[in-house]
């Protein structure tokens, strides 16, 4: 640059695009204020209508704007930076400000994805993406293959999520042992009936073993150094930390009585073990036991103001048997367990939670239910985006043959 | 094989490691100590990865779960990025600082230990969670290396000395740590769908892995379009990987991320 150039006279740069994205914010703020209102998130199907509209005006401007230089400017370096900082912030404030969905409009901060402010800098990176990847689609060129995956993708990725919002249905559904419910509620609580009903057939978890651990009775911790020791009925001798420890009894699941434990399986069961520990010949031994809401924990004390304890079980997993009805005469029966869905006419059902008071005698599995009819659209995108960063591979070591 | 035996094993890498680093300030292209340096590093490698192989099947679980396992494979990637970077490009100096942060990562998981248990909640048990922690420990070591290359280039840019190579060095670290980075980012959004029914819930573990691929998408957009910008690049660069970090580590303080499904244990 020889002349040092006006703000505001084109060809604009970095300047005009932070004050451009300043000034939406300023906006999108008072647009929320005076009109105490949430940014518009249509469904089917008003928002392919939207969509369509925004992608043939995109089109428009490219083709009839391509040497205007406001549009030039839009399909910019310094536009994407403006664009990309906006909404970078905005993730910021989301990344320090806890959020609540229940948030009222008045109260941007916290519940900043409903917000103005977030629909503009989507508005905002969504116009110049686009745009972006307008200038590059046409002429068609095969060596931009790499930029179109990444930009293209990731175009259809944000619009697919953003546009497809209002579609999405999120609904939470109680099912009790060998009952059929068929409604659910969504988030503010509200009863709905999904077209989906399912019985609950059988419910079932497994558990991690119960671990012996050195508890810090000052800090109230375990301690971090020591290595705890898994229980199983095989095993009876452990070293822990500078302990030995013999498990003279051990129940997976017990019951106090009297002044020890007996095996006892059933709802309001306890893992306790009778454990002897030994350091340098002196002893410490007694009961050890997670408490609940009948049964008083118990743990041995050891020197040095530590504590012998034993952990609960964590659940490894937990599975219901359904049997799912939908309206369009499906049935399928099958199991459903964290991280594996079930898809049926539309919807995906998962596995929440559990009575956890009750732990494997639960009744109750909570699922929930989910429908995204634009999925498929997110996912094209995504799987783009996966072929896109191969090819940033490659243009790391292509750069290095030419420069070094 | 668990992680009392850790010290022997990072004791024998540190060692291997120290020896690489002295044999570093003799190091010449031609000379017998290239082919010493490269199998000192190799050796400590190997060691490092016999023993995060054994754990692994120990513990039951991929040893990716605690800060102080992922510590454990940022030490281990680390130097294979150094070593892949003094074949390639010869850069002995670069090599020598991924040795020394490798090593303080080692030192770290020995001066702190942790207990490691072996419980993996179920969440945490998918097929996913292999390929999402290692793509992004790769990504981070890779843009790690490029904030060495950064730091580097400003001390040369304030000492009045030419930056190219350093930057230059920086982008190919950024394209590829960049492309791992989405990658991560990507099988995150796959495995959270599968396992909480939605792939982007704005969680603030999710918020601030996006800040740290936003900040490194505006340097390379920069550096497309203003390549002799080279100064404020590496900042950005070096302002980036702080996001980075807190992305990793700083998570646990944080009064948003107190429901935050990502807070590693320990
Ligand atoms: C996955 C995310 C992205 C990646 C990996 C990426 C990567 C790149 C790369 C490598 C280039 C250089 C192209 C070349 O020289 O062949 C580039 C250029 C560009 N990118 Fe991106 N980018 C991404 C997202 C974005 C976004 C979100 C915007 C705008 C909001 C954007 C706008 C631009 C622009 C304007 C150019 C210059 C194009 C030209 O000069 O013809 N990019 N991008």
């Amino acid at each position: 640059m020889s002349l040092p150039r006006k703000l505001w006279s084109f060809p604009w740069s970095y300047a005009e695009s932070f004050l451009i994205g300043f000034a939406l914010c300023v906006t999108a703020i008072a647009i929320q204020f005076f009109t105490r209102s949430f940014a518009p998130l249509p469904s089917f199907p008003v928002n392919i209508i939207v969509l369509c509209l925004f992608v043939i005006v995109l089109i428009l401007l490219f083709i009839f704007g391509r040497n205007n230089s406001l549009v030039q400017w839009m399909m910019s370096i310094p536009a994407t930076i403006g664009a990309v900082s906006f909404f970078g912030l905005i993730s910021l404030m989301m990344g320090l400000i806890p959020q609540f969905p229940q948030a009222p409009p008045t109260d941007i901060l916290h519940n900043i994805t409903e917000s103005w402010l977030y629909f503009f800098s989507l508005v905002y990176i969504l116009t110049v993406l686009g745009l972006v990847t307008l200038k590059r689609l046409v002429p068609f060129k095969v060596k931009n293959f790499g930029f179109q995956m990444n930009h293209l993708g990731l175009w259809i990725v944000l619009a697919g999520s953003s546009f497809g919002a209002g579609d999405m249905q999120r609904l939470t559904m109680e099912t009790q042992l060998g009952k059929t419910e068929w409604i659910a509620f969504n988030r503010w609580g509200e009863p709905v009936e999904p077209g989906i009903a399912v019985e609950l057939k059988a419910f079932h978890i497994d558990f991690f073993e119960p671990s012996l651990q050195v508890y810090d009775t000052l800090t109230n911790k375990s301690v971090k150094r020591i290595k705890p020791a898994y229980l199983t009925q095989s095993k009876t001798s452990f070293t822990i930390g500078d302990y030995q420890v013999q498990v003279k009894e051990f129940y997976p699941e017990a019951m106090a009585m009297g002044d020890g434990f007996k095996s006892f399986i059933g709802p309001g069961s306890i893992p306790a073990a009778f454990v002897v520990a030994e350091k340098d010949g002196k002893k410490y031994e007694g009961w050890v036991n997670p408490q609940n809401r009948m049964i008083r924990g118990n743990t041995v004390y050891l020197d040095e103001g530590l504590a012998l304890i034993l952990q609960p079980s964590q659940p490894k997993r937990y599975v219901s048997q359904v049997k799912v009805y939908s309206s369009s005469g499906t049935i399928i029966t099958d199991s459903l367990q964290v991280n594996s869905p079930l898809y049926i006419d539309g919807w995906y059902l998962y596995q929440v939670s559990y009575n956890q008071e009750m732990g494997r005698w639960s009744e109750t599995s909570t699922i929930e239910l989910n429908k995204d009819p634009w999925l498929p659209v997110v996912y094209t995108g995504i799987f783009m985006l996966i072929i896109g960063s191969v090819f940033l591979f490659f243009r790391g070591s292509k750069i290095k043959e030419q420069t070094l | 094989m668990s992680w009392n035996s850790f010290p022997i094993f990072s004791f024998i890498t540190l060692g291997f490691w120290v020896l690489a680093i002295i044999t570093m300030f003799f190091y010449n292209r031609n000379s017998k100590y290239s082919t010493l340096t490269q199998a000192l590093m190799l050796l400590g490698i190997i060691s490092l990865a016999t023993f995060t192989s054994f754990l692994w099947v120990e513990l039951q679980r991929p040893p990716m779960r605690t800060l102080g396992e992922t510590r454990l494979w940022y030490a281990l990637f680390m130097p294979v990025i150094g070593y892949i970077v003094l074949i390639r490009w010869k850069y002995v100096w670069f090599a020598g600082y991924c040795l020394l942060l490798a090593s303080v990562f080692v030192l770290i998981n020995l001066l702190k230990p942790e207990i490691h248990d072996k419980t993996l909640m179920p969440a945490l048990q998918s097929i996913w969670f292999v390929p999402h922690v290692i793509v992004y420990i790769i990504s981070y070591s890779l843009l790690g290396a490029s904030t060495l290359a950064a730091i580097v280039g400003l001390y040369m840019h304030y000492r009045k000395k030419d930056t190219e190579t350093f930057i230059r060095l920086a982008d190919n670290l950024v394209y590829i740590g960049f492309g791992f980075l989405t990658l991560g980012l990507v099988f995150g959004a796959l495995w959270a769908k599968q396992a909480w029914g939605h792939y982007w819930t704005w969680d603030p573990k999710e918020t601030w892995a996006l800040i740290t691929w936003l900040g490194y998408l505006v340097y390379m957009h920069i550096r497309h379009r203003n390549p002799h910008w080279k100064s404020l690049s590496l900042w950005i660069l070096a302002l980036t990987f702080m996001v980075l970090l807190m992305c990793w580590f700083g998570m646990n303080l944080l009064p948003a991320a107190q429901n935050s499904v990502h807070v590693y244990a320990g």
